[in-house]
């Protein structure tokens, strides 16, 4: 195949351009990064979770309220549940172009993003984070500690946008979910507290000890929470019988929603120490070994223990930290 | 609301491949991703920048290399990949269609020529072709991947490439 013209077009980097990202690249972040993924990867989910929260609860403002309210209630994360949903839903948003800024409009930082910070004891990395860090007292065979990093705190405003929110509802053929008048603009406080991560390893396999101040959400007053997780179940795709039945008989005020990708993950409540825990176990995205992550609060603290090994060892860790 | 990768993010239980040498992977990588975005846009500029992008996601995103899944150029050239199509998806696309029809070819005469250069010509070309097809050219001659990486990142397979390919090359050739 004579292919030479397509050959001779290619030509170097201009060696100003070159030297411009390197430098760029080497201003960025060092190699914390690397290592503390897991805890901004917590971070993150509690993001998401707090964000379809806040779908939720958009739903069920009444109008007047909405207008003049200050931001009086406050949930705080005591008790997880469990919802199946199928990736394959939410991606039909992102192909019909609707993305999370089309319903929050701009997510306005209320901190500044900042690198995590390794400490040398779980005393340095509680004094850190404003938490007594609790230290497993075991581990499967073979696991060693790696490092105990702490990252920042994080909070943001979302502005809800009901033309978003509308769509969403259009595209996932909920006609049984109103939207309220008077909801556009109304915006809501996402924040949370530094988080502590403990890291093991076995191998390949890791091993990671989460701990955090309980994330919380502010919101205008008023608002009836079983109809926000109502709104919220359906929109994971829920049918409208057990959605009805879950959003009445949960305490939304202290329930945070966790949404499991179907099939690749089992999920069950499970007692932790005398707190209702939920334990999720099977493949994650990408992984190559199967593992589970355990999820519960305990004194106002949030933890979740997550890493290549079963259920029964997770439970293992979590009774047994100090 | 992209939940799936959220929940990938907090299940990593695996621990981070060792980092590559990542001033190797520079020297080596940055003239691969650089004319991939040469080939695929036909523009210097903007291939500068979709080529910052790319760097600087791979350089945050680097605890996620996978060293068993992946060769690391395939993997940086698959961030590349994302960054076109999210480049795509909010321009207009660089090169109207229309322009090709009005594509100078080796008879042009000489001020047009001058004014148009051999990339910003092929990716005219190219313009007329499917998006797959754009896609496959520039990772085959800007990237220089052989046809069984761009069969792994693209999903189609390697004797498939191969024949999508040379009638591409055919094609622009006669154009040419």
């Amino acid at each position: 195949m004579d292919d030479q013209f397509l050959r001779g077009l290619k030509k170097q980097p201009p060696p100003e351009f070159a030297a411009r990202l390197r430098a760029t690249l080497r201003a960025l972040p060092p190699n914390a990064v690397a290592r503390v993924a897991r805890a901004d990867g917590f971070k993150k989910w509690f993001a998401a979770a707090a964000s379809i929260a806040i779908v939720g609860f958009a739903f069920t403002l009444p109008p007047v309220q909405a207008a003049a309210e200050a931001f009086l209630d406050l949930f705080r994360v005591r008790q997880f549940t469990g919802v199946a949903f199928d990736p394959e839903r939410l991606r039909s948003l992102e192909s019909s172009g609707i993305s999370p800024e089309a319903i929050f409009g701009n997510v306005e930082p209320l901190t500044t993003e900042q690198a995590p910070v390794s400490y040398a004891s779980a005393a340095e990395a509680g004094e850190a984070a404003g938490i007594r860090v609790r230290v497993p007292t075991w581990l499967p065979n073979g696991y060693s500690s790696t490092g105990i990093m702490v990252s920042s705190e994080h909070a943001a405003r979302f502005t809800v946008k009901t033309a978003g929110l509308q769509a969403v509802l259009d595209t996932l053929g909920l006609p049984d979910v109103e939207l309220p008048e008077g909801l556009d603009g109304q915006t809501a406080t996402v924040r949370v507290p530094p988080i502590v991560s403990q890291s093991y390893a076995n191998g390949e396999r890791g091993l990671f000890v989460i701990q955090a101040q309980s994330p919380d959400v502010s919101f205008p007053a008023g608002v009836d929470l079983s109809k926000l997780a109502y709104a919220a179940l359906r929109v994971l795709g829920m049918d409208r019988d057990e959605a009805y039945r879950m959003s009445v008989t949960i305490d939304w005020s202290s329930t945070l929603i966790v949404p499991i990708p179907r099939r690749a993950m089992s999920y069950r409540p499970i007692n932790v120490s005398g707190n209702e825990g939920l334990l999720m176990e099977g493949f994650a995205a990408g992984e190559k070994f199967p593992g589970g992550v355990l999820m519960w609060s305990d004194g106002g603290n949030t933890y979740a223990v997550a890493g290549a090994v079963n259920g029964a060892e997770l439970l293992e860790i979590a009774q047994t930290l100090q | 609301m992209a939940i799936e990768g959220d929940m990938a993010n907090v299940l990593p239980w695996r621990v981070a491949a060792a980092e590559p040498d990542w001033d190797s992977v520079y020297t080596v990588e940055l003239p691969r991703v650089y004319n991939f975005f040469r080939y695929r846009f036909g523009n210097d500029a903007l291939a500068e920048d979709l080529t910052s992008r790319t760097f600087e996601k791979a350089w945050t995103a680097r605890a996620r290399y996978r060293s068993d899944l992946a060769g690391f150029a395939t993997w940086l050239i698959s961030i590349a990949r994302n960054v076109a199509v999210d480049h795509l998806r909010t321009q207009r696309p660089h090169v109207p269609l229309e322009a090709a029809e009005t594509v100078p070819t080796k008879d042009t005469p000489h001020d047009d020529a001058a004014r148009i250069s051999d990339i910003e010509r092929l990716v005219a070309l190219v313009a007329k072709l499917p998006n797959r097809e754009q896609e496959l050219l520039a990772l085959k001659y800007g990237a220089e991947a052989t046809n069984r990486a761009i069969a792994e990142l693209t999903g189609l397979s390697e004797s498939n490439v191969g024949t999508i390919l040379h009638r591409v090359v055919q094609l622009l050739r006669h154009d040419w």
